[in-house]
């Protein structure tokens, strides 16, 4: 069976950029989940949530 | 035999939604970040997105099967349309192991079709897993592997591939 599913682990010694937006947008699509921020927040903060199907 | 739940899209959050025989509510995010995480790279302005998964944690109880189904049937219906999807799990809690863990199990049952890339990186605070899925049937599907990698590989100290 082929695989499809790798892992890299990686050292660093300061984040990628690309890691710390990934985080940093995920607690603000948590915050509005929560309902602590308005859409209009998260627009304003770079996130536009979408329906793509 | 087990089924997904249904869900629908909320168009006022702009938000899926599903909601579990325990009355708990999930909420799946997706976010278009072709643009922001890769500028230089046309190619995923149109088809990168993340997703995140969001419920109350105080409400949850035990495992229930349906819930991966969900989830992986609006997975699966992004992938099918030549869509990538990233996606990292919080560590807020220092619980990200586990959830990386759970979602390698969902995977290995059910995503047989795909292609998915996981990358932990680790720094002097803390270990973060994040992990990008695609359709192996893509076109361009290694020069958009290099990208990926790229974005990550100026900051390595020290690597291992499994």
């Amino acid at each position: 069976m082929k695989k499809n599913h790798s892992t890299i682990k990686i050292q660093v010694r300061e984040l990628p950029p690309i890691v710390k937006k990934m985080l940093e947008n995920k607690k603000l699509m948590q915050a509005y989940s929560r309902g602590e921020i308005t859409k209009e927040e998260l627009n304003q903060r770079g996130i536009h949530l979408v329906n793509p199907l | 035999m087990l089924i997904p739940y249904n869900y629908r899209f909320d168009e006022v959050k702009q938000v899926f939604v599903f909601n579990t025989d325990n009355d708990v509510t999930y909420e799946i995010e997706i976010n278009q970040v072709g643009e922001t995480y890769f500028p230089e790279s046309l190619s995923l302005h149109r088809i990168c997105y993340e997703i995140c998964l969001n419920y109350c944690e105080s409400l949850k109880t035990k495992q229930d099967e349906r819930i991966c189904l969900t989830v992986i049937k609006i997975v699966k219906s992004l992938l099918l349309k030549g869509y990538i999807l990233l996606f990292i799990c919080d560590s807020l809690d220092k619980k990200q192991k586990g959830r990386h863990r759970l979602f390698n199990q969902w995977f290995t049952k059910y995503g047989d079709q795909f292609e998915k890339s996981d990358i932990e990186v680790e720094d002097d605070e803390s270990l973060y897993s994040l992990s990008w899925m695609l359709n192996p049937k893509q076109r361009d599907i290694l020069h958009i592997q290099n990208i990926f990698q790229d974005s990550i590989n100026e900051h390595i100290v020290c690597k291992n591939n499994t």
